[in-house]
């Protein structure tokens, strides 16, 4: 059984590391939380869920729209609450303020057009089970796990291999230095932040297709997990992101398999979690740059 | 209360300020290393050195912003190390920053007033309710606090928001908030910086009268002619090391320092 | 008569929530914590009430000791946190509290605590005791409900008396130099730690307080009433009305709270429109609707008007 909640854990994972790599990316680049990060996952989901159910796109063709769509959004994003707000003599806390406010408008919105409740998502995928010993594998798991996976390796792939992911590394390091050295930092920053979007967005397929249902409510939970996990792997860490979303995912499915009682506080572990380490240990668990330290 | 301190200048046992091999290293740099000080009671001690040299730094070292990786740093006979910043101010020892941090949007009055925090008592209970005690206390801060600002020539801004203070006189306002906290060590990082040069004399004439009350100056300044004009002892940093210490007509004809500063007009940088 | 009455004292109790925020950010720290505090004075002041049957006049004030003491080690233990990270571990706080509630047997779980005793049937049952008719012509049930905004307009006037002092005393300018530069007002003698906590701990005591007066304004209360929502929502009061002021936030909350009945019927165009004014606030005028500059004026023109001969002078 353990082996079986392990699984579980590191499908449910694999989610929160793709939402809490978009967190990372932006946080890399603009040293900014970007708040809004789970109604983006949510407008992705909602797109995946629209294009399977109404126009009867197939999985990965949705998976794609819905990917582009959420980086679409990220541009929005861009344009009305980061850009404006990167000038000198702000606050720290205004981008915080402002893709709260954003993130509010977007749910909203979306609860206009779909309502609260949430809608059923079914793919073609649903009755599938792999069986290996006593271990089962739902065709959704081994989806929502191995997309994941691609998704990351590609990301890893991009940020190592090519000029842009070097762009985005430089403006990481220094925005000024890179900016002398001739990379166009706007243009890198709005590429970063479509990109983490796009990754949120995918994220929101993929939990819809293994709950079998989007709603336009489900940003808020997800992003706050997502964000409990970007600040214990260390925020601008991107495999941090990775380990803190599998460790996460695991010890919550570990919390209800085994809590007994407890099982009821799942949605605690997170934060409990992160609450703890952020009073050990400020810089996360992975990161180096710390909480401390950071101009405030 | 260093009055008396100073008649015994020179005996290195009493010496105010006494720093230790005292070493900052960030990663692999090593900003500040093994540097040795000591300042004794009434004088006026400068720290020049390059850009570079790791005079801030030291700066930070002493008066308890960043703990040093090694060293001793001792204050009146007590080790300082490791203690918090505002425990050092209430010891004594004030400073003044390189790149202005006033209180931009608190008046000039309420920037000294924030000064002599350290020195006032009242509490959130006696602050809120006012009582007879905390209104005496206040109306003495206030006083006090025109009078330093005007001993450094702002007696007639005291109402004006330090952020709109041109720069020059912030300069100064900052000089009055360290004194607000009544130190015995003002620590001054490049007062002169921006001054034109009846700005600077002006300085100059204030650090001196600030000595005459009693106060020991330990100052990093670029401007050579301030420097030598103003220091009874000066210390020469380059590369985070002492490379020379003496009068400032020693360290004028100092061959290493001379070597340090080499092929730069270091009075106009800055 | 009555829903106008309640509007205005849930526009107080939000006033102090808004008071609550600002009295932290005073200092220089973003905390979604207070919603958490809000949950914990609530159900402690229901709970008190309920199982032991407490006076609400003790309940709410045990409410908001408890949020405070639970804030010291909380402060102290986020302090070395800034901007950003503080801002998400006490969000972590308020959301491990909800999780909380939602699971365990006392607080009644996802169902919350019904039949809180409540504050205008309680006067009315008081009233009842020496009076045979309401005065001014009022229902006895309405001479209560105005009773009960007369108290909590009291108490935010208290809140905010308090605030205004505190702020003019050696307490404020301690608070006004570490929000501004804390480096700087380490250097000039302040305790920056102590005076962190002690705002986190304010800022919690009034949470608690608004937390306990909402049990004993409306019957029930449940996890779902505390969660991140709530934090945004009192975050809003002071990000619209005036982020130095303590006036901000007493103007934000009425504001937004008329507007809120105003679109009563629809939550959800409601908090589109509260998005949209955080957005806009943040892009336009950062510093809420009311700032200090507009009070220093003020202050100019009572003093000129108290002594017209010294006016000129300053």
């Amino acid at each position: 059984m353990l082996w079986q909640q392990l699984i579980n854990g590191l499908t449910q994972g694999g989610t929160y590391a793709l939402i809490a790599i978009g967190y990372t990316l932006i946080f890399g680049v603009l040293e900014i939380i970007n708040l809004a990060h789970g109604e983006v996952f949510m407008v992705g989901a909602v797109a995946g869920y629209a294009l399977v159910m109404l126009l009867g796109w197939g999985l990965l063709p949705a998976l794609i729209g819905g990917m582009i769509g959420a980086a679409l959004l990220g541009a929005v994003l861009e344009f009305t609450a980061l850009r404006a707000l990167r000038r000198k003599g702000v606050s720290n806390l205004a981008p915080l303020i402002s893709t709260i406010g954003l993130g509010m408008v977007l749910q909203n919105v979306m609860i206009r057009v779909v309502g609260a409740e949430p809608l059923p998502f079914r793919v073609p995928l649903a009755g599938f089970v792999l069986r290996l010993g006593p271990l089962q594998v739902t065709a959704t798991q081994l989806v929502v796990l191995g997309v994941s996976l691609v998704l990351m390796i590609a990301l890893q792939w991009t940020l190592s291999r090519t000029g842009l992911g070097r762009a985005v590394r430089a403006v990481s390091e220094n925005p000024e230095t890179a900016a002398l050295l001739g990379v166009n930092v706007s243009g890198i920053v709005l590429a970063t932040v479509m990109l983490a979007s796009a990754l949120g967005g995918a994220a929101g397929v993929l939990v819809g297709v293994s709950f079998v249902s989007v709603s336009a409510v489900m940003g808020m939970s997800y992003g706050l997990k997502g964000l409990a996990v970007i600040i214990l792997g260390g925020l601008g860490n991107v495999s941090g992101a990775v380990a803190g979303g599998l460790l996460i995912g695991v010890l919550e499915a570990l919390t209800v398999a085994y809590g007994g009682a407890f099982a009821g506080y799942k949605d605690a572990v997170a934060f409990g979690f992160l609450f703890l380490v952020l009073v050990a240990r400020p810089q996360g668990l992975l990161g180096q740059g710390a909480a401390v330290t950071r101009r405030s | 209360m260093s009055a008396p301190d100073r008649a015994q200048g020179g005996s290195h046992v009493h010496s105010l300020l006494r720093v230790q091999g005292l070493t900052r290293r960030f990663g692999g740099l090593t900003a500040v290393a093994d540097v040795e000080l000591a300042v004794e009671a009434g004088q006026i001690f400068g720290l020049i050195g390059p850009n570079g040299a790791g005079k801030t730094t030291c700066f930070n070292l002493i008066t308890g912003l960043l703990p040093p990786s090694a060293g001793a740093v001792e204050f009146g006979g007590r080790s300082i190390v490791g203690l918090a910043p505002h425990r050092v101010t209430a010891l004594g020892m004030a400073r003044t920053f390189q790149n202005i941090r006033l209180f931009g949007a608190m008046t000039a009055r309420e920037n000294v007033l924030v000064g002599a925090h350290a020195r006032l008592r009242a509490g959130v209970f006696g602050g809120i309710f006012r009582t007879p005690a905390v209104r005496r206390e206040e109306a003495a801060a206030r006083e006090r606090a025109v009078r330093l600002l005007d001993l450094v020539g702002l007696g007639d801004a005291a109402d004006l928001p330090a952020a709109g203070l041109p720069y020059g006189r912030q300069r100064r306002l900052e000089i009055a908030r360290a004194l607000a906290t009544e130190p015995r060590l003002l620590c001054l990082d490049e007062p002169a910086a921006g001054m034109n040069e009846s700005e600077s004399r002006e300085l100059m004439d204030l650090i001196r009268r600030i000595r005459e009350q009693g106060m020991t100056v330990l100052l990093i300044e670029h401007d050579m002619h301030v420097v030598m004009n103003l220091c009874d002892r000066v210390a020469v940093l380059n590369f985070g090391q002492k490379i020379a210490e003496g009068s400032p007509a020693e360290i004028q004809a100092n061959p290493a320092v001379i070597e340090a500063y080499l092929g730069r007009d270091d009075s106009a940088a800055d | 008569m009555s829903y106008y009455l309640q509007v205005a004292t849930f526009i107080c109790v939000s006033g102090i929530l808004g008071l609550s925020v600002y009295l932290v950010l005073s200092t220089g720290q973003l905390t979604l914590g207070n919603a958490g505090f809000m949950l914990l004075g609530g159900y402690t002041a229901g709970l008190l009430a309920i199982k032991l049957g407490w006076p609400l006049w003790l309940t709410v004030p045990a409410g908001g000791l408890l949020a405070a003491v639970v804030a010291v080690p909380l402060g102290a233990a986020c302090l070395r946190l800034r901007g950003v990270y503080l801002a998400v571990a006490t969000l972590g706080f308020t959301q491990s509290l909800v999780v909380i509630a939602n699971n365990l047997t006392i607080t009644g779980g996802a169902l919350g605590l019904k039949d809180i005793p409540n504050l205008g049937t309680r006067l009315q049952r008081y009233f009842r005791g020496f009076l045979a008719e309401a005065p001014f012509g009022l229902t006895m049930a309405q001479f209560a409900n105005l009773v009960v905004l007369l108290i909590c307009a009291a108490l935010l006037g208290l809140a905010f008396w308090l605030i205004v002092r505190q702020g003019q005393s050696r307490v404020g300018r301690a608070f006004t130099a570490i929000r501004t530069d804390e480096v700087a007002a380490s250097a000039m003698g302040i305790n920056t730690t102590y005076y962190k906590v002690l705002a986190f701990a304010q800022g919690a005591f009034l949470a608690g307080v608004a937390g306990g007066l909402m049990a004993h304004l409306t019957y029930f209360i449940g996890p779902a009433d505390f969660g991140f929502s709530r934090a945004v929502e009192m975050l809003v009061f002071v990000v619209v009305g005036g982020t130095s002021v303590p006036a901000g936030p007493v103007l934000g909350a009425a504001l937004l709270r008329t507007l809120s009945e105003y679109l009563r019927e629809a939550k959800d165009l409601r908090l589109i429109i509260y998005g949209a004014l955080m957005l806009l606030m943040v892009l336009v005028r950062p510093q809420g609707l009311l700032t200090p500059g507009m009070f220093a004026g003020l202050g100019r023109w009572w003093q000129r008007r108290r002594a017209p001969g010294k006016g000129a002078a300053v």
